[in-house]
Formats: structure tokens, C-alpha cells, sequence
């Protein structure tokens, strides 16, 4: 300890003493940087007859420790205030307070507390017994390297465990990142907690994880097992959370719950789980003669899940029980039984901590009504106006500011149906065109007078989102790129996306691409999720259109014509020309993303435009580009569009091909197809993350080649998995089984999209002709109005929640969700009650 | 422009009215604002600020020798040399050929407010600064008082880029100045971009493998972000992207977090830390103006390339620092290990280190009576690149108290550095 600790420590302790009283109510906190909440049990000012809860919040920069009575819903009323009046009472705490944790020893009697000051490896232990509350120095815990991560752990009574993730010195995997148990014991004064030296070496057992620890969980009733969420490999190929089985002090075994990506905050609960048939939101929906299950619910790292990913991000439910070396992760079946495991909890923002919560002891009322929620239920608001039964809560404090509630016994958002499903048509294309995109009866040739009815969706698998089928539209993040091109022969013309600098060192590197090169902004061009399709003649495949600047830096590369379907007299307007996309190249050392193989722009079917002067410009200006090429071109500007129709997504992006007068139908699976990971298995290019260069072997799908049919069904799943867990249920409803024509329920699966479209004519003179600007723009809603919490200013970066059960104080104030945000501010609320009680500690 | 050029006319009254004729030390710090090290020379620029001394030559770059054993407290290093300088010095940077091959010469950068001058200061062996016409006019009519300032170095390459502190119309302004070009006067040897948007640009960091120039953007209300341009193909950042131009993007931070300091990994580009403040951004969206700082924080973030080949950011951790978050350096690369990382927390006073390997922590705060260890207001952290028994030193300028900090850091294990204390060294300048 530092001389200036010491010093600082000794100025604390007296200020402490002299600050103590029995007085509560009546002043605010006035935090300082929250950093850290607990709550703990401990005697009111060291009366024994008086043992009561503590809300207690670490204030960071000022380095003290704020009491608040936990008994009372949070407000000024509930601070525990000093005597003087400038300031509530705070417990002095040494450099920068930044973890908290508490553990029972389940005698009745004062709880453990310790804190730990920021980048600290040291333990200290509050004195909950303590008239003043102090700092038991004599009682410190030095773990030798930085505390991470605090966990309590159920242990026998008159014993509480302390789960503690270490930083380690680095160097050697096994000693970095360790975990420590440590073991505190009440004294033999039967009042005082001091470390159980009979536990471990000095009360302390710890030992290596070889993987970093971003965030550690206890099952409630399990003294053995500890879980851990991590970004890493917990076996070799497996991510997830690790279950640490600490029974035998130190000889800690990690067993991995795969969770198809890497994890970063982690909680767990006993819950029931609704019955796979029942969309009931009261207690109808859960089976009370089946056993509470173990569940652990953890958020996903956002660099190994998404869209393009083996799993959606969101919070993953994963199943202890369930054997990761058999099943390839830990995820509890899909209870529809179309995905190869059930998605996640989807969330709206990214979230910062993560808490869940049990039924109260105690239900909220005396009301006949109310005795439900006790013990096996709690009450969940999820909307302003309904609430439902659920078996456990789960709190998520998001980088939106807000609190979102999540109903764990349905493993989904705190949310009611409160909109059907629906689409909407939005934006038509431009007035000037005498032919619209239009929705079609499926199958036929109508165009109805309410098209959104003639959009099939799927309660729980259709997505909020904005779409648009577009002719010729830009294809998602490849509008005005660099590109650098090299001539094949005077018809042919590879393009590279991407920005390349010479490498003048190297004599056989005097063209581009080639290898060697500075390289930055790489499209992947050969990744199936861009989009990007050749056009092969045989199969009557249109091409996708290259559209190129006829400029390249300052010079003019030929006239070219203005932008097609522009229809600007701007003379200063810059010319292009396009091509045809008629091959796509794999990576190679100079275009690591690919490469496009363009020849001279053809008419597709029944396309308006460009006329015979324009394509004639276009085709001189391809001869130039050959030209120009032919050692290598650079400055390139290029925009790649789809060849024909194409549906994209403001958030899914590239969503496939319909095509006019056919059925389309964007699905996570046929009900008798192949699901993703079977997908997967057929197309490891997929899996390609866009690192560069590519993995070996995943270009030709190890060696089998990639069918690229296959590996475009496995974007499109990937985009439209299951989305919500809870479908709306039209049994017994004549028009809501109307809007699903084609799915079942309660059990449903359908896909996310299907429609028609056709081109509708306009005017009596219009002819069935396609031309660039046609485009449908509709939405789609999922129905789920999820309910959260905004608590408005200064809510900013949450840094901890934690539940705690009010109930055998306050019944009414039933379970309470408690958050900490470092904008001096401590949220306490429940969605237990209607409107939302709120409490808040500043 | 008329408002800025009645801002500049005051403030020269101003300075002319309340100035000593004296010009600052050269052997003493004075306000400082701007710290480097070349060949272990701590090089450090001060202000003058408060224009104690003669506004024209009240400033100074003084280069002592801080690579030796220091005394504890209060200590003068073997001075180097010393120059005066214009008052209002920003930052400093280092431009050291043995990092930057296109250099014929070793340069300390210093840009100044007010005359909007960049100073090229020479650098002798040992590190003593020169300046023999160095000054290079910046001045233009739409921005004014040029801070933050980085260098960028390349095969073949070596830039200068500046940050601007106001500007007509808010705009984030950068300065890109050619170091191999002999005649700035010539097409391009200077150039100047607005394409940023509004804003300030704050902090830099320069990642060689893709000649692309990160710039940290001052949140206005409610948005910031990183924002980049690649360099490659010696574009210019003068012209629009479409006709040649330098093509650049943006990668969006969190609505309330402000960033004043980046520094990418050693070898490892697509890994960054950034010092962060938090504000209300929800107050801040209402009322149009930044209202206060509730927190910092040190992210590490990943940039994470789309497959279209735009770059994202993706935060992986976040570490509160405290307020005032600034100025960030990456330590020396260890074999094998992920960066240690120094981070200032300029309100608080804190300097801390985080091991990115191993998530450990250390901060270097304040005494028991609430003093801060590397004095108060500190502005300027510089990191010499030299490893000496297993430690790296660091310095820290304390703006207020006008001495630097030095800080060793055991890199393999920064938990077992020296215990922050009060009798760190503050050099207050060179030996007389």
C-alpha cells in the first residue's frame, strides 16, 4: 500500500466517524460518478436489532460509498443521511470505488460487502455490522492481479463465496485471467464477517482459465458452478460461456455451453418456460407440474453474431443440461422446430448490463387477483395499458438510454401484439414513368386494390423493416466506388473495387491489380452476400450492370452518355457508361476481394432503355476502357446494379432477386428444405468474415467448389431467421387467420416475405417496358411493441444492474430493477405495476 | 469571417496591451500544451498562454535530456537546447526519419493559435531544437487557431496533418502539409479540407499499411465520430472525392460520447483506443450546445471492415477513466501481447495505463490531499518509444503547474510499475 494511500485512508476513517447518525430521509445522494450498485444486509448503524437492506452505490470520483435504505422505493426519502445537512452519509472508499459485490451468509445477520478501487486486486470489506460502516482493513484480500469481474455464490450458512475473475500477468494462457474463490465466514463474536482462512490458502482458492473474463453469473442455489462470459475460444472452435465448476478449491474444470458466438455479459435464473403451444400471457401459458429449469442468459458479442453470422446478436438462452460436445452448442431446441437451435432474444440497442430477477416472496396486494405472483409468478408490464404472468425478468440497460425488460419465461422482449403483422406499400417510383411496380395477386395477373393483402407474412419471422424492389437498383454499399480494372482481351475487362497504390519496388508489379500493393476499401466481390450475379447467357441469366464514370481522375476516358433514366439538361452533368457483369473471379494477392469480369453492355428483355445511340456511345467507351486498361487502370468510379429486379432492405440489405409475374418468397427455410446450418455445411464461403486474405479453403468451399445458389440461400436464411418468440395466435379469429393464410397456429413457421409484382401500365399508350428509376418501396412490421423504460436525462452509458425483491418490505413495490448510470443517477424500477414504478437515486 | 477577424484583431490588442517585452524562458517550461520525445529528448512546447511573457516570443520548444535517472519531485533535466516561439503553442509532434524515411531530417511540429503558424522546429542530434525560418504560414479565411497536430509516415511519405480549433461555420478543417516537399509554396504542397463536415478535428492517428488518416470529430450536439480518409494514390483532400479526391468515410460513435483521443495498436490496425467524454446528448440535442461531461471512458474498439470494404467501429470494451478523458498513446509492442495503453483523464488529473492483454488497470491519481500526481490540468502525453530495463517512460505536462511527469511503466506487467506517489519527478525545465 502506498504512503499516500495510507495517508488517505487515515483522513477517510476519521471523516467517516464523524459523520455517522441515525437519521434517514430527507437529502439526495448527490452521486458522483456511479460506478458500481449492491445491495446488502446490515445493522442500521450497528444496532443488532435492526438489520435492514442497503442500497449501495459506489461513487467514483469522489471515492466514497453512498448508503441507501433499501427498503423504501429510491428517492430522496430513502438516502441515509449524515448529520451534518450539506451532504447524505457516504462511506469514505480510497481510489476511485469501481466494484461492488455482497453475498448472505444466510444466518440472519449482516451480509458480506466488499469493494474494489479501480485497476485495484484487493478486496476490502465493509463493516456492515459497524456503526460507521468502515473499511475492515485488517479483513483485505489481496488476489495479486486485477479484479475484473465479482460473482456471489451460494455457499452453507454462516459462509458466503465470492466468485472473482482476475486479470492475470499475461505471458502464460493458464495464468491469465484466473478466477478466484474467496470465502468469508462470521466471526467468533457471531457478529463480525472476517475471511475463512479454513477455505482454500488463507480463504482464497484461485486457478487459470486461459480465456478472458468479460462478465461472471452465479445460478442461484448452486454453490458449485460458475459462469462466465467470454469473447474467446473456450475449447478449441467453441464460444459461448464457460461453466466453471469450482467445488474443489483451485482445481476448477471449464466446461464449454456453446453459444455459436463469443459473449460479454452473463446472467442466470430457475425458470419455467412457457408451454410450446401456449401464446397465453397469463399463467395458462406454463406447466407448474414441470420442474423450473436452469437457464442462462447471455448477450452476444457483436463481432461473432448478426446477420452474416451463425447467429443473430441479441441475449442467448442457453440450457446447462444441454452437451455441447454432442450438439455443437448449448441452445435449447427452437420450440417451432424450423431453426437448428432457438435464436436469441432480439434486442433493439446494444446492451450495456445485464440483470435478471425471481418472483417476490411476497405478492403485491392482498387482492384475491394478485396471489399469482408469489413464489412461481411475477407480474410483467408489457405495454403501458397490459401486463402479463411470467416466471422470471430480465433486465437489459441499453446504449439507447433505456431500459428494456425481457420476459424470460417466454424468452422474448417484454412486449404485447399490439399491431398485427403488416406491410405497406410506401413510395412509388417517379411520376414521369407511364409504368409502375405494383403488387399482384400471387399467381395471378391482378393488381389489386389493396395490395398489402397480397403480402403473405409470418407473425415472428416477417421483420420490421423498410424494402424496396427496385429495377436496376444500386446494389447495397457499392454505389460511386474506387475501382481499379486491367484488361483480359480488347471484350473483356476484370474490375477490382477497391483503392490500390502502386508498388514501384517491386519490377514485376507495373500493372494493376497486381500483387504487392497498398490496398484499402476492398469490396468482397466474390462473397455471396453482396449480392453480385453474373449473367450467363445459357441460363438466360441477366447480368448485373457495371456503371462507370467516363471520367477517371481528370482525364476523360470517352463522351459517354448522361446517367440512365436521368432526365437533367445539365450539361456538367458527369457522363458514364455501363458494361455487363459477365463473371466473377475469385480472390487472388492483387484483389483480395474479387474480381468482376465486364464485357460490353447488352438490352436485357423488354428494357426501355439505353437506345442504339446511347449503347453505341457505351460501347466505344468500353473500347477505351480496354484499352486504357491494358496495363492497368486506376481512379475508376464505378456503381454496380442489379441486371433486373432486386429486393433490398434498409437493414438486411441485398434480400434476392424477384423477378415481374412470379411468385417471391424470401424464407428462412422450406418446410421441407435444409435449414442454415445445413446450408452452412454446403457453403463455407458464407462463413467467409471478409478477412483479408481470405481463409484457404473457404474460396472453393474446401475443395468441393461452392455452388453459389447454395450459398445465396444461406444469405437470404441467415437475413429472415425467426425474429420474435411469440406469434400472435388467430385461432378461433376468422380475420386474423385471413391475414396467414399459409401458416398454422400456435406453432408457426412461414416465410418472412412472399409476394408478386408486376409493371403496371399507367397510361393507355404505355407499353410493358422496364426502365431504370421503377421501384416499390414497402414496410413491414413484426407486431412486437416492446416495452422499456426511458429515463430520460443524464441516463447515459449505464455501468451495472441488479434486481432486488422489495416485496417483504414494501409488497407493492414488488420486484425492482435497479441501473447505474454514470451521470450521477441510479434508476429504480419495475414493470411490475402499472404505470411503471420508478424510483430514482441523484 | 468578419467576426473571426474582429476576434483576432481583440485578441492582438488584447495581448499587445497586457504583454511583457520579455520573452519566455527557454530553459524553463511555461504553460505547456505540447510534449514529445525524439532520441530521448523529452521535447516540450509551451504556451504561454496566459502571455506572461512577451505575446511574440513568449513561447518555447526546450529539449531536455529525460531518458536518465530522475530525482524525485521537483527536477531539472540536462537541458538540450531551447527556442522561443510565438505564444498559443497547441501540440507538438515529432517527425523522426528513423520512423519516417522520407524525412532528411528529424522535426518537431508545433502549430499556434492565434498567428496560425505551423512551426517546423529542427532537431539536432541529441534532440536541441532550431528554427531558422521554420514557420509556415496556415493562415486562411476560413479557419483560425490550428491545435491538434499529427504526423503520418510512409514509404515515400511523410505529412503533417493539423487540426483546427473554429472556423466560419463550424466546419472541421484539416491542414495536410507535404514534409518531403521542399517548396510549399507549390500546387499541393499544402492543402486544406472542410469535407469533414462540422466540428473539430482533435486527435489523429495515422495507420501505415492503408495510408489512411483516422481523425477523431468533436461532437456539436449529439453525434461524433472517427472519421478517415485513405491516402493512397497521392490524392488530394482538396478535391472531391468523386473527381479524384481522397476517399475517406466515417464510423459513428454512440450518440453522447465525444472523442479527444485516439491511437491505433502497434502493428494491428484495426484496433483502436479512444478516450471518450460522456455528456447528456439527449439535453445536449434540445438545446443545441454540449451541456457538460458526466463521465469519460477509454474504449477499445475494432475496425471492422463491411464486405462492401467500408470500415466499422464495433466498441469491445469500455473502461471508465473519469473526466476530462484526452489524450491517448499506445506504449512500445510487446511480443505476443496485446498493447499497453496510456490514457489521460485531464479534469480529474488521472494518468492511466491498461494492459489491453490482460484488462489490467493502473491509475496514477492523486495524494491524499487530493493533489494530482502529475499536477493539475495536465495537457500533453508523450510516450518515449524506448524500452529501458523492461520499462517505458511517460510524461505527462501539467498545463497549470508548468512541469512535466515522468512515468515508468514495466511493460510486461504494469501492475508491477512503481507505486504511484508524490515524489514522481516533475522536470521543470533544463539544468541552468
Amino acid at each position: 500500500m502506498s504512503r499516500a494511500r495510507i495517508l488517505l485512508l487515515g483522513a477517510l476513517a476519521l471523516s467517516a466517524a464523524a459523520c455517522t447518525s441515525r437519521d434517514v430521509g430527507g437529502q439526495a445522494a448527490r452521486l458522483r460518478q456511479p460506478s458500481a450498485i449492491a445491495i446488502f444486509h446490515g445493522y442500521h448503524f450497528g444496532d443488532a436489532a435492526d438489520l435492514r437492506p442497503f442500497l449501495v452505490i459506489a461513487n467514483e470520483s469522489r471515492n466514497d460509498l453512498t448508503l441507501v435504505d433499501a427498503r423504501v422505493n429510491a428517492g430522496d426519502a430513502a438516502v441515509v443521511s449524515a448529520p451534518v445537512l450539506l451532504r447524505p452519509l457516504a462511506l469514505p472508499f480510497p481510489d476511485r470505488p469501481a466494484q461492488l459485490a455482497a453475498a448472505s451468509l444466510q444466518d440472519g445477520k449482516p451480509d458480506v460487502l466488499v469493494a474494489v478501487s479501480a485497476g485495484d486486486q484487493v478486496l476490502q470489506l465493509v463493516g456492515t455490522w459497524l456503526p460507521d460502516f468502515a473499511v475492515v482493513g485488517a479483513q483485505d484480500v489481496d488476489l495479486a492481479d486485477d479484479v475484473l469481474a465479482i460473482a456471489a455464490l451460494p455457499s452453507a450458512p454462516g459462509t458466503a463465496r465470492l466468485a472473482v475473475a482476475l486479470a492475470g500477468a499475461g505471458g502464460d494462457p493458464a495464468a491469465v485471467n484466473r478466477l478466484a474463490v474467496v470465502q468469508y465466514r462470521r466471526a467468533a463474536d457471531g457478529t463480525a464477517v472476517e475471511v475463512d482462512t479454513s477455505y482454500g490458502t488463507s480463504g482464497v482458492a484461485a486457478g487459470g482459465l486461459g480465456f478472458h473474463v468479460a462478465g461472471l453469473a452465479a445460478m442461484p442455489g448452486d454453490p458449485n458452478r460458475v459462469y462466465a462470459a467470454t469473447r474467446d475460444d473456450i475449447e478449441p472452435g467453441v464460444r459461448g460461456v464457460a461453466q466453471i465448476d469450482v467445488s474443489a478449491p483451485g482445481a476448477w474444470t471449464v466446461r464449454a455451453l456453446g453459444a455459436r458466438a463469443g459473449t460479454r455479459l452473463v446472467a442466470a435464473a430457475r425458470v419455467r418456460e412457457r408451454r410450446v403451444d401456449s401464446v397465453a400471457l397469463d399463467a395458462a401459458a406454463f406447466d407448474l407440474l414441470q420442474p423450473p429449469v436452469e437457464r442462462v442468459y447471455a448477450v452476444l458479442d457483436e463481432a461473432s453474431c448478426g446477420l452474416q453470422e451463425t447467429i443473430d446478436c441479441g441475449v442467448v438462452v442457453l440450457d446447462p443440461a444441454l452437451d455441447t460436445s454432442v450438439r455443437g452448442h448449448s441452445i435449447p431446441d427452437d420450440w417451432s422446430g424450423w431453426m437448428p437451435y432457438r435464436a436469441p432474444i432480439r434486442l433493439r440497442t446494444r446492451a450495456l448490463a445485464l440483470a435478471v430477477a425471481g418472483p417476490t416472496v411476497n405478492p403485491p396486494s392482498g387482492a384475491a387477483e394478485d396471489q399469482v405472483y408469489q413464489d412461481d409468478y411475477m407480474r410483467l408490464a408489457t405495454s403501458a395499458a397490459e401486463t402479463s404472468a411470467t416466471t422470471g425478468v430480465g433486465v437489459v440497460a441499453g446504449e439507447d438510454r433505456n431500459v428494456h425488460f425481457l420476459d424470460l419465461g417466454r424468452f422474448k422482449v417484454a412486449s404485447s401484439i399490439a399491431a398485427p403483422v403488416a406491410a405497406k406499400a410506401t413510395v412509388g417510383q417517379s411520376t414521369e414513368l407511364d409504368t409502375r411496380i405494383w403488387f399482384q395477386e400471387i399467381g395471378g395477373e391482378v393488381f389489386p386494390d389493396d395490395p398489402a393483402a397480397h403480402v403473405l407474412l409470418t407473425p415472428g419471422y416477417t421483420p420490421d423493416e423498410n424494402w424496396r424492389v427496385a429495377w436496376q437498383a444500386t446494389l447495397p454499399g457499392l454505389e460511386l466506388r474506387a475501382a481499379e480494372a486491367i484488361a483480359i482481351d480488347p471484350d473483356h475487362v476484370r474490375l477490382a473495387v477497391q483503392i490500390g497504390e502502386g508498388n514501384p519496388g517491386d519490377p514485376a508489379c507495373t500493372r494493376a491489380p497486381c500483387a504487392g500493393r497498398l490496398l484499402s476499401q476492398v469490396a468482397r466481390l466474390y462473397h455471396p452476400a453482396l449480392g453480385v450475379v453474373a449473367g450467363d447467357t445459357a441460363l438466360a441469366e441477366p447480368a448485373d450492370i457495371a456503371v462507370i464514370r467516363a471520367k477517371v481522375g481528370g482525364a476523360e476516358l470517352c463522351t459517354g452518355a448522361p446517367p440512365l433514366g436521368s432526365s437533367t439538361t445539365n450539361p456538367d452533368v458527369q457522363k458514364e457508361f455501363e458494361a455487363d457483369v459477365t463473371g466473377i473471379l475469385p480472390p487472388s494477392a492483387g484483389s483480395p476481394g474479387g474480381e468482376l469480369v465486364l464485357a460490353r453492355r447488352t438490352l436485357r428483355t423488354l428494357e426501355r432503355s439505353p437506345d442504339a445511340a446511347t449503347l453505341a456511345a457505351w460501347s466505344t467507351c468500353f473500347d477505351n476502357l480496354a484499352a486504357a486498361a491494358a496495363t492497368g487502370l486506376e481512379g475508376l468510379v464505378v456503381t454496380i446494379r442489379s441486371g433486373e429486379l432486386v429486393l433490398l432492405g434498409d437493414a438486411r440489405g441485398y434480400a434476392g432477386r424477384p423477378v415481374f409475374g412470379a411468385p417471391y418468397t424470401l424464407e428462412y427455410r422450406a418446410a421441407a428444405g435444409p435449414d442454415e446450418d445445413a446450408l452452412a455445411a454446403s457453403c463455407p464461403l458464407a462463413d467467409w468474415d471478409g478477412e483479408l486474405p481470405a481463409p484457404p479453403g473457404v474460396l472453393d468451399c474446401n475443395g468441393a467448389g461452392c455452388d453459389r445458389a447454395v450459398c445465396e440461400r444461406l444469405v437470404l436464411a441467415r437475413k429472415v431467421r425467426r425474429y420474435h418468440h411469440l406469434a400472435e395466435d388467430c385461432r378461433g379469429d376468422a380475420d386474423c387467420l385471413a391475414r396467414y393464410p399459409t401458416v398454422t397456429f400456435p406453432v408457426v413457421n412461414g416465410p418472412a416475405l412472399r409476394f408478386q409484382v408486376g409493371n403496371q401500365l399507367r397510361a393507355a399508350d404505355a407499353t410493358d417496358l422496364r426502365a431504370r428509376g421503377l421501384v416499390l418501396g414497402f414496410t413491414t412490421t413484426s407486431g412486437v411493441g416492446a416495452y422499456f423504460f426511458d429515463p430520460g436525462s443524464a441516463s447515459a452509458q449505464a455501468n451495472g444492474a441488479m434486481a432486488f425483491d422489495r416485496s417483504p418490505w414494501d409488497a407493492a413495490s414488488g420486484y425492482r430493477l435497479l441501473v447505474s448510470y454514470p451521470g450521477d443517477q441510479v434508476v429504480d424500477v419495475s414493470p411490475s405495476l402499472l404505470p411503471l414504478s420508478v424510483g430514482v437515486v441523484r | 469571417m468578419r467576426r473571426l477577424a474582429v476576434l483576432a484583431l481583440a485578441l492582438a490588442a488584447a495581448c499587445s496591451e497586457i504583454s511583457e517585452v520579455e520573452s519566455g524562458p527557454t530553459k524553463t517550461f511555461y504553460r505547456p500544451t505540447g510534449i514529445g520525445v525524439y532520441a530521448g529528448a523529452l521535447l516540450v512546447a509551451s504556451s504561454n498562454s496566459d502571455l506572461r511573457y512577451d505575446g511574440e516570443t513568449g513561447g518555447s520548444v526546450i529539449a531536455v535530456d529525460a531518458s536518465g535517472p530522475l530525482a524525485d519531485g521537483p527536477v531539472r533535466a540536462p537541458w538540450l537546447g531551447g527556442i522561443n516561439i510565438r505564444s498559443f503553442a497547441g501540440e507538438l509532434a515529432v517527425a523522426d526519419p528513423a520512423v519516417c524515411p522520407a524525412l532528411g531530417e528529424p522535426l518537431a511540429l508545433v502549430p499556434v493559435r492565434g498567428s496560425d503558424l505551423l512551426y517546423r522546429v529542427r532537431l539536432g542530434a541529441g534532440g536541441a531544437p532550431s528554427c531558422d525560418g521554420c514557420e509556415l504560414s496556415l493562415r486562411g479565411t476560413q479557419f483560425t487557431d490550428p491545435f491538434a497536430v499529427t504526423v503520418a509516415c510512409a514509404p515515400g511519405f511523410a505529412r503533417a496533418y493539423v487540426g483546427w480549433l473554429r472556423s466560419v461555420g463550424g466546419r472541421a478543417w484539416l491542414t495536410q502539409v507535404d514534409l518531403t516537399q521542399p517548396d510549399l509554396a507549390a500546387d499541393g504542397a499544402v492543402q486544406h479540407s472542410d469535407r469533414a463536415g462540422v466540428g473539430t478535428l482533435g486527435a489523429f492517428a495515422f495507420d501505415p499499411d492503408r495510408k489512411r488518416l483516422w481523425a477523431a470529430k468533436s461532437a456539436t450536439s449529439n453525434s461524433a465520430i472517427l472519421r478517415w480518409w485513405d491516402l493512397a494514390g497521392d490524392c488530394r483532400i482538396d478535391v472531391d472525392e468523386l473527381s479524384g479526391g481522397c476517399r475517406g468515410g466515417a464510423a459513428a460513435l454512440p450518440d453522447g460520447l465525444d472523442p479527444h483521443g485516439i491511437a491505433l495498436a502497434n502493428g494491428d490496425p484495426t484496433r483502436m483506443y479512444v478516450a471518450v467524454r460522456i455528456f447528456d446528448a439527449r439535453a445536449a440535442a434540445v438545446s443545441g450546445v454540449r451541456v457538460g461531461d458526466v463521465d469519460g471512458l477509454l474504449l477499445v474498439v475494432n475496425l471492422v471492415d463491411d464486405l462492401a470494404g467500408q470500415t466499422h467501429l464495433q466498441i469491445e470494451k469500455q473502461i471508465s477513466i473519469g473526466y476530462g478523458a484526452s489524450a491517448v498513446r499506445v506504449l512500445p509492442a510487446r511480443a505476443g501481447r496485446r498493447d499497453v495503453v496510456a490514457a489521460l483523464a485531464a479534469d480529474d488529473g488521472v494518468l492511466w495505463l491498461y494492459d489491453d492483454d490482460v484488462d489490467a488497470l493502473v491509475a496514477v491519481g492523486r495524494d491524499a490531499f487530493g493533489h494530482a500526481l502529475v499536477g493539475a490540468q495536465p495537457f500533453g502525453l508523450a510516450v518515449d518509444p524506448t524500452v529501458r530495463a523492461g520499462s517505458v517512460r511517460v510524461h505527462v505536462g501539467s498545463w497549470a503547474e508548468s512541469f512535466v511527469t515522468t512515468y515508468d511503466v514495466n511493460l510486461a506487467d504494469i501492475d508491477a510499475s512503481p507505486p504511484p506517489d508524490p515524489d514522481l519527478p516533475h522536470i521543470q525545465g533544463g539544468t541552468p
